[in-house]
């Protein structure tokens, strides 16, 4: 480290990157002490800037301008905010879709004729297309049963929390229909019976047309139609995949259908104000 | 007849088409006809600032062929980069702290490369052009290899290519006077290593 004052170090520093020029020369006759440091910087920037690597002979060509230019695709700054967005509020429903309570096995039907539930304490019969339906006797809660409806009373209408959407019964049919109709042909009534539980009715040939007078309420479609084939004499056989082939013929073995409700007995009164309310059975003939 | 003032759509188009000399244009001219897309008036501003920029990076690197890769990877980023140029400072200014920071780096990369050598590559190495003398003055290569390449970048801008502390305070992205502290004390270290291995 020189020993110079800054201001002297400084200008002896500059005096030495051209040490022929008039101002050197005055220096050294100011500060003749100093002509052997000036002298030694001097050499040393001499060889210094010297040792400057020449110039290139051909300058070559940019690399940049040789690549194939790319198309700079820019997104707007919003579409990120945008796609933040999308993607928390898809979260959001994933997680709710995990953590939202489901109904466990237990199905209540559209209409409030039955309760199906797979409930393991609840008594359960067989009807004719191996249904089990709860005769209302539970002992536990389930979820979506009202914990207050007394065991084994005749009110199944759920008063509790309710599932967020009815569940349709896996079989259509035995899906709860109402139908009241006088003097109308059997077949048209078997075809409405058809349309409203979203079943294809098929006539086997021979089936004869009659004129018949209905009126069921919330009672499962295979159901009348076995009681209008006993007393129609035909037999409504499930084909499956929902359809039901109408035979002209009845078997003479299968059990009388006495009580039209198949066990169940529930149900809502008749708003005709029926006092026996389900099936009331083909009316007349 | 009354002529039309205006001038017919011909010569509008015709005047777009005129290239003026290039090697006359200042390099703001030339930087703003890059922005607007005449991608081959980048060539111009290369042909300009490639010998300092060789020099700047050679003084740095100390190797030949990598200071002419580290002049085309300066350039292309600033080629990529010249939308961000404000202006504030010259081109060549800021040409030369891209080349600087490049260099630097790449002295870095090629010092850590070389910690990690085997004992094989040795005798590699010894056909390596790194043994070839880069500098016209061995001992003053030798003194510049000791140093750190920041000491050695502001030495060569300094001595080499006569850039004014403004200019170094620039590129080195500092102030006038700490450009003018650094330049010190390199100064002083080149001295202390070149006279201490010369006597």
């Amino acid at each position: 480290m020189s020993m110079l004052p800054e201001d002297r170090d400084e200008l002896m520093w500059e005096l030495a990157r051209d040490p022929l020029s008039e101002a050197a020369q005055q220096y050294r006759q100011r500060y003749p002490e100093d002509v052997a440091e000036l002298e030694s910087r001097a050499s040393m920037l001499g060889k210094f800037t010297a040792a400057k690597p020449v110039g290139p002979a051909i300058i070559p060509a940019p690399h940049v301008l040789l690549e194939k230019p790319t198309p700079e695709v820019r997104m707007p700054r919003w579409s990120l905010g945008v796609a933040a967005a999308l993607l928390i509020v898809s979260m959001a429903l994933g997680y709710m879709a995990i953590t939202r309570p489901q109904p466990q096995n237990l199905a209540i039907e559209s209409g409030p004729r039955s309760l199906q539930a797979t409930e393991n304490q609840a008594k359960d019969t067989a009807d004719e297309s191996g249904e089990r339906r709860i005769q209302g006797t539970n002992s536990g809660t389930p979820e979506g049963v009202d914990p207050n409806v007394a065991p084994g009373s005749n009110n199944t209408v759920p008063t509790g929390p309710q599932p967020l959407a009815p569940v349709q019964p896996a079989d259509p049919t035995m899906l709860p229909i109402t139908i009241q109709d006088e003097g109308t042909s059997l077949r048209s009534v078997i075809e409405q019976i058809g349309m409203a539980a979203g079943l294809t009715i098929e006539f086997a040939p021979g089936f004869t047309d009659s004129p018949v007078s209905v009126r069921y309420v919330n009672v499962p479609a295979m159901t009348i139609l076995k009681t209008l084939g006993q007393s129609n004499g035909f037999t409504p056989l499930n084909q499956g995949d929902r359809k039901v082939l109408i035979v002209p013929a009845t078997d003479p073995n299968a059990p009388v259908l006495q009580d039209p409700n198949m066990g169940t007995g529930q149900g809502l009164p008749d708003p005709s104000g029926n006092t026996n309310p389900g099936l009331s059975g083909p009316i007349s003939r | 007849m009354p002529t039309d003032p205006r001038p017919s759509e011909e010569t509008v188009t015709l005047a777009n088409q005129i290239q003026l000399p290039m090697d006359h244009d200042t390099d703001e001219h030339i930087i703003a006809r890059v922005v607007a897309g005449d991608r081959a008036a980048f060539r111009h501003l290369f042909d300009r600032h490639y010998g300092r920029s060789l020099s700047v990076a050679q003084g740095i690197v100390l190797h030949r062929s990598e200071a002419e890769d580290v002049v085309q990877e300066a350039m292309t980023k600033a080629f990529k980069n010249l939308t961000k140029f404000d202006r504030r400072a010259s081109f060549g200014t800021w040409l030369y702290r891209i080349v600087v920071n490049t260099a630097i780096q790449a002295t870095r990369r090629t010092r850590h490369d070389r910690q990690a050598v085997t004992l094989e590559a040795v005798s590699d190495r010894l056909t390596d052009p790194q043994g070839i003398p880069q500098l016209a003055d061995p001992e003053i290569e030798r003194a510049m290899r000791q140093m750190e390449p920041e000491d050695r970048a502001i030495l060569v801008m300094f001595y080499w290519e006569d850039l004014s502390l403004n200019e170094i305070a620039g590129a080195m992205e500092c102030t006038p006077n700490a450009a003018k502290t650094r330049l010190f004390r390199a100064r002083e270290r080149f001295r202390q290593i070149f006279e201490g291995g010369a006597a």
